[in-house]
């Protein structure tokens, strides 16, 4: 037997060792919780816990390179689900940097190929941050979630991985879709799959790795990080960053906390507060874009006459999906609010917003 | 001006005659009555007219200088009432009126009313009022009387669907109520107008593309491929 085999043997036990440990103990809590009908919890099982935790930061911590899958959904009432695919390219550089390259889209795509490619580049950052699941505030996560099935072992792109199911705990007020079935790396707590559904039970998206690289050649790939300047300080002086003193929602949907306040430039004269919360995965969004008049900084900027020829005081709501936007103008201010909720819970967070 | 003259016995008429002011005065008499008839009460009368007009010659007596000296002083005055403060003895209140204080300014605002109440005298009602009542609870009682046997002539299985069928019938009012109460429309500072995805991206460029990318690609397809979203009309 050669050092190298011995060596990746020695590697193989180790893991298989470490995914049967996290599920042996799931099962053995999964199977006391279940026989009583209690709620059940990560916080139940401290090998899943473990690995949940170290999930938020693996991205950040640890250098990688993948191809993966990425399915989209739209349910209509008559045509059934329009479904979009794409085919990504995701590094990781273990220092915060990451790189998310479209290689190829198929399926109803909304525009020409090229096009949709080219969208993809400009949306990569969003997608990186905000489209697929991840634990963004383990606090959160643990109170306001709970498991919907009992972990198993499973495999995606070669690696051994343990899969649970989750959900907002009931009794909360559900976030439109929210059930989550996701696969983790047993050993690195990457998010290697999952799929979301909505509360009929409609699959809403899904993103699977056709493989994965964990000591991956990484030269040539241009990685990007959330530039410094695009934090707002909200404690500071906001005004400074903006121009304007940005407006903050003070009724949140059930079991949403603040997370996160970035600047968000329309050109270089125009900024917006995004100000974001979470429930421990879902997103919610809330921007205030400052007075009117606005000013055509850049081809399809906001289209000011549109909302200034109209009330002044007047939302909009969009639904696609399980998402909800509202979006128009109070007293020359113009605030969006995108997530997951329903119209009026949406609507509630901006009317608490506005002075 | 003339005495009293309503008492009949002596005593009585005499003290009437020093409760009036005008009595023994000048050309006062003793009236029409008791002090006419009794000779006793007459003599009385006039010895009373004579002491009076006897004290009215008298000299009002002044009083030393030397004392008005030690009277006008007015530190001496204070210090002779201090000095007489000092020398009373301080009294305190039984201790009866310490409980009863204390139970009028920590006690219910009846307690003045209950414990003057339970020292009244317990009437009793008169008979008729008794009748009454008693007739009262006999006739109030018949519904009772008819509902213990309304009950027991039915089997207890069919007593028990009955309190279900309430019961579900009560919950099915709440519900209604708070499914009534949950659908009103909020009251908003502004109007509420729905866009579809293909509006949205036609009108507001900066808030179709943000929703765009936080939801993956997904209000790009439904702007591009038209159609209402399922479940349209969510509130």
């Amino acid at each position: 037997m050669s050092a190298g085999f011995s060596a990746r043997f020695t590697h193989g036990a180790a893991l298989r060792a470490l995914c049967a440990g996290v599920l042996g103990v799931c099962l053995l809590w999964a199977v006391g919780c279940g026989q009583g009908g209690a709620k059940l919890t990560v916080m139940q099982s401290p090998g899943l816990l473990q690995l949940v935790a170290k999930a938020q930061q693996a991205p950040l911590t640890t250098a990688h390179l993948g191809q993966r899958t990425v399915h989209v959904y739209v349910h209509g009432v008559n045509q059934g689900a329009h479904h979009l695919a794409t085919i990504e390219r995701i590094a990781t550089d273990g220092q915060g940097g990451y790189s998310l390259v479209a290689e190829s889209a198929a399926g109803d795509l909304p525009m020409d190929p090229i096009d949709f490619l080219a969208q993809h580049a400009d949306n990569a950052a969003f997608y990186h941050r905000f489209r697929d699941f991840m634990v963004r505030d383990l606090e959160l996560f643990l109170e306001n979630y709970e498991l919907t099935t009992m972990p198993v072992a499973t495999t995606v792109a070669g690696r051994d991985c343990v899969q649970f199911s989750c959900q907002r705990v009931a009794g909360a007020q559900v976030a439109q879709g929210g059930v989550f079935t996701v696969s983790v790396d047993a050993e690195t707590a990457f998010v290697l799959a999952y799929e979301e559904r909505d509360t009929s039970g409609q699959l809403v998206a899904a993103m699977q790795y056709d493989s994965v690289d964990y000591a991956p050649n990484l030269q040539g790939i241009v990685f990007k990080t959330v530039p410094p300047e695009q934090v707002l300080d909200l404690d500071g002086n906001p005004e400074d960053q903006l121009g304007f003193k940005p407006y903050q929602p003070k009724q949140l949907p059930r079991g949403y906390e603040f997370s996160t306040a970035r600047v968000l430039s329309e050109g270089p004269l125009r900024h917006w507060a995004c100000l974001e919360y979470t429930d421990g995965v879902e997103k919610l969004f809330f921007l205030h874009g400052g007075s009117a008049p606005k000013m055509l900084v850049a081809p399809q900027a906001w289209t000011p006459q549109f909302f200034q020829e109209n009330s002044p005081y007047r939302m909009y709501v969009t639904h696609v999906g399980p998402w909800t936007t509202v979006q128009g103008v109070w007293q020359g201010q113009y605030v969006v609010a995108v997530g997951k909720q329903p119209q009026h819970e949406m609507l509630e967070l901006v009317e608490s917003a506005l002075p | 001006m003339t005495a009293p003259s309503e008492p009949s016995t002596c005593r009585e008429w005499r003290d009437a005659c020093f409760d009036s002011e005008a009595a023994f005065g000048p050309g006062s008499s003793p009236g029409a009555g008791h002090g006419s008839e009794c000779a006793a009460c007459a003599d009385w009368w006039g010895r009373q007219c004579r002491l009076v007009a006897a004290f009215r010659d008298l000299q009002r007596s002044a009083a030393p200088a030397a004392l008005d000296q030690r009277l006008g002083s007015e530190q001496l005055a204070a210090a002779r009432t201090r000095a007489v403060l000092e020398h009373l003895s301080v009294l305190h209140a039984p201790a009866v009126l310490d409980r009863l204080v204390g139970e009028e300014i920590s006690g219910q605002p009846g307690t003045t009313v209950g414990r003057f109440a339970t020292d009244l005298a317990r009437l009793q009602a008169p008979a008729a009022l008794e009748r009454a009542l008693a007739d009262s609870a006999a006739i109030a009682d018949e519904p009772a009387a008819a509902a213990r046997e309304f009950r027991t002539s039915i089997p207890g299985g069919l007593r028990r669907r009955w309190i279900g069928a309430a019961g579900a019938l009560a919950a099915g009012l709440l519900a209604l109520v708070v499914l009534r109460a949950g659908s009103d429309e909020p009251n908003y500072r502004f109007e509420v107008v729905e866009l579809d995805a293909a509006q949205l991206r036609e009108q507001s460029p900066l808030g179709f593309r943000f929703a765009d990318a936080v939801s993956g690609g997904a209000v790009a397809v439904r702007a591009a491929l038209g159609e209402s979203p399922a479940g349209g009309g969510r509130k």
